[in-house]
């Protein structure tokens, strides 16, 4: 039973995902494809297709509402993985496919090299480590955990108090951000508890997911000085787990309530919009034709990313929905300026159409 | 407007905790400030966190902020979480160790990266060693007490979901293990900060001595079947002689069963 619902958990946590995340492949310049990008990019998907299969089921599904949820998303990401292998076998036979492993050159590395990339690494199999054998107490659990756990045996969604059991009228509060849904839905198609899968296995999952995103951020600041981006991860990771300087800060949130949608927008969903703003606006013009291996480039993968992980957000909380797209307007300003464009105003306001979609709703179902 | 700048300088130094890794970061980016020549980068790494740190001083950003979120002040400190202050202050300690290395040599590098590691953590506090972290007892990583309470008293597969009442340390677990327990009072009414009144709760809650005759009355009526009573109070009177079954004493806590309870439930819907 063990083995059969650890191939589950390998299939609906890593397989799926990464087959999501093919679609946009072909769409990213080439020399940044790689199986990292691809699982951030599946989950960047998955999760806001949770999000429409959801959403709808929650409100407007009367009895039973999990199970209709459940079997949109089911035919929602199958699908989406259909899609991303056909799509990658169809770039294989026209000879585009690029290989998807890192180019890691341990060997050709500095012995300094060698020992930050240990470091690092070892840095973060103990915050693996830690996020296994030890509990962390958060009052929050007793919602968002609870959630998952109601939705996962009463087979309704937000319409029973986490807290006590007794029935409400729909929680529209929360209704919109659906992260406890998700973990309910793994649990469903696992077999697995969803207090064990919240706490003892989404760390193992967002924990390198987050770094991944983090690589990706060094690699591009530090393309030119590659030598430079372990000493930068392992500093990245020593915040991480000295950055408990209060119970506010996003790394606390990242290192002690991993599975709550909050830390997941915090230390997930705000730095990969940083990564995908690094990537979209700071290229030079050669580079851009360079990354594309020569061909002449496209950046819509990269707003369709950058659209996809503000809906991202709303999955996680609403607040950050808000916030998000505080952020890519501050950037986008920024931007503005600095390369004298207004189209940089517009295209950020465009990939910001889903926050203020959500935003609307949110207000819509509070009045 | 005055009282709502303070309010937020205040939230800003709560979320630094009185440490020095706000202040590495502030160094971080006035050196960026200064040595990031790459516009673009300047705009992420440098005005996009000033311009939004000004954003959260600035008093009508803030008063904008509670009105959207529905009133919610307490979570203003979030608007910080924008600010990537480790990836700024790990790119600027990078930086400013390849700057040296171009200048003075490989040793001058490794040993401001030295530097850097270990004024991050001195400055910072390690989040394993915070007071909310145990060992995990379970898979689960909840407490082995509430798991062993609730497979005493959880209803079987098929049977209806049933009524209880916890000690308040134990509420935030219950219905993290089994949502088939039901509770009188969850951590909605155990939270002072929400100020809810719960009769219920407020019988349990009382700092020496449980008061098991108005406990029940309150209790029966609301047709829960099992109350826990907490490790370390008294009660009023001995629990058995109001009818109730002690199931069994689970890390000091002592687990009874309301048979009258039970009863009125099998009158009052068959």
């Amino acid at each position: 039973m063990f083995l059969v619902k650890s191939l589950s958990l390998i299939l609906w946590l890593v397989i799926v995902p990464f087959c999501i995340g093919l679609i946009p492949l072909q769409w990213i310049p080439k020399d940044r494809r790689n199986v990292g990008v691809i699982s951030v990019s599946g989950y960047l998907i998955m999760l806001p297709l949770c999000w429409l299969a959801a959403v709808p089921c929650i409100l407007f599904v009367t009895y039973d509402s999990f199970l209709v949820m459940a079997r949109c998303f089911t035919v929602l990401v199958v699908a989406a993985a259909v899609l991303g292998v056909v799509l990658s076998v169809i770039s294989y036979k026209k000879k585009k496919w690029v290989s998807l492993i890192p180019a890691f050159r341990f060997r050709e590395m500095s012995w300094e090299e060698k020992a930050e990339w240990l470091i690092f690494f070892a840095l973060v199999a103990w915050q693996l480590y830690k996020a296994f054998t030890l509990a962390s107490f958060d009052g929050d659990d007793a919602e968002y955990v609870a959630q998952s756990l109601v939705t996962q045996q009463s087979n309704t969604m937000y319409l029973i108090k986490p807290y006590t059991g007794g029935t409400t009228a729909l929680d529209i509060r929360h209704s919109l951000a659906v992260l406890p849904v998700w973990i309910a839905y793994i649990g469903r198609m696992t077999g697995i508890h969803t207090t064990i899968l919240a706490h003892s296995v989404m760390p193992l999952l967002f924990i390198p997911l987050v770094y991944t995103v983090y690589y990706e951020i060094g690699r591009h600041l530090f393309r030119k000085k590659k030598d430079y981006l372990p000493a930068f991860l392992v500093l990245t990771a020593l915040v991480q787990i000295f950055g408990n300087v209060s119970i506010y800060t996003s790394e606390t949130f990242f290192l002690t309530r991993t599975w709550q949608g909050k830390a997941v927008a915090a230390s997930f969903v705000i730095p990969a919009t940083i990564w995908l703003l690094l990537w979209l606006f700071d290229r030079e013009e050669a580079h851009r034709e360079e990354e594309y291996g020569g061909e002449k480039g496209t950046d819509r993968g990269l707003w369709a990313l950058l659209w996809l992980t503000n809906m991202t957000a709303g999955v996680c909380t609403s607040m950050v929905v808000f916030l998000n797209a505080l952020m890519i307007a501050a950037v986008a300003f920024w931007m503005m300026i600095a390369e004298r464009k207004l189209s940089v105003l517009v295209k950020a306001g465009i990939v910001c159409v889903p926050n203020v979609v959500y935003m609307l709703l949110y207000l819509f179902l509070h009045v | 407007m005055y009282g709502i700048f303070m309010e937020s300088v205040v939230i800003f130094k709560n979320y630094a905790g009185g440490r020095y890794l706000m202040v590495l970061f502030l160094l971080a980016l006035l050196f960026l400030l200064f040595a990031e020549k790459n516009k673009r980068r300047r705009a992420i790494f440098v005005y996009m966190p000033l311009s939004l740190l000004l954003l959260f001083f600035f008093p009508i950003f803030r008063k904008v902020f509670v009105r959207l979120m529905g009133g919610e002040g307490d979570t203003y400190y979030r608007v910080l979480w924008l600010i990537p202050m480790g990836m700024i202050t790990a790119y600027a300690g990078v930086k400013l160790a390849g700057i040296l290395y171009d200048r003075k040599g490989a040793w001058l590098k490794r040993l401001t990266l030295v530097i850097l590691a270990a004024a991050v953590i001195l400055c910072g506090k390690y989040v394993y060693a915070s007071q909310y972290m145990s060992k995990a007892e379970n898979p689960y990583h909840l407490p082995q007490k509430v798991i062993d309470i609730c497979e005493l008293i959880a209803p079987e597969e098929g049977e209806e979901r049933i009524w209880a009442v916890f000690p308040t340390d134990l509420v935030y677990f219950v219905r993290q293990y089994d949502t088939n327990i039901q509770l009188l009072y969850g951590r909605e009414m155990v939270e002072p900060k929400w100020q809810y009144a719960e009769p219920v709760h407020t019988v349990m809650n009382h700092p020496t001595t449980i008061d098991i005759e108005a406990l029940l009355e309150l209790t029966r009526e609301r047709y829960c079947t099992y109350i826990v009573l907490p490790n370390n109070k008294g009660v009023s009177e001995a629990p058995e002689s109001y009818g109730l079954e002690l199931l069994d004493t689970v890390d000091g806590y002592p687990v009874y069963y309301d048979p009258v309870a039970a009863e009125h439930i099998e009158k009052t819907f068959g």
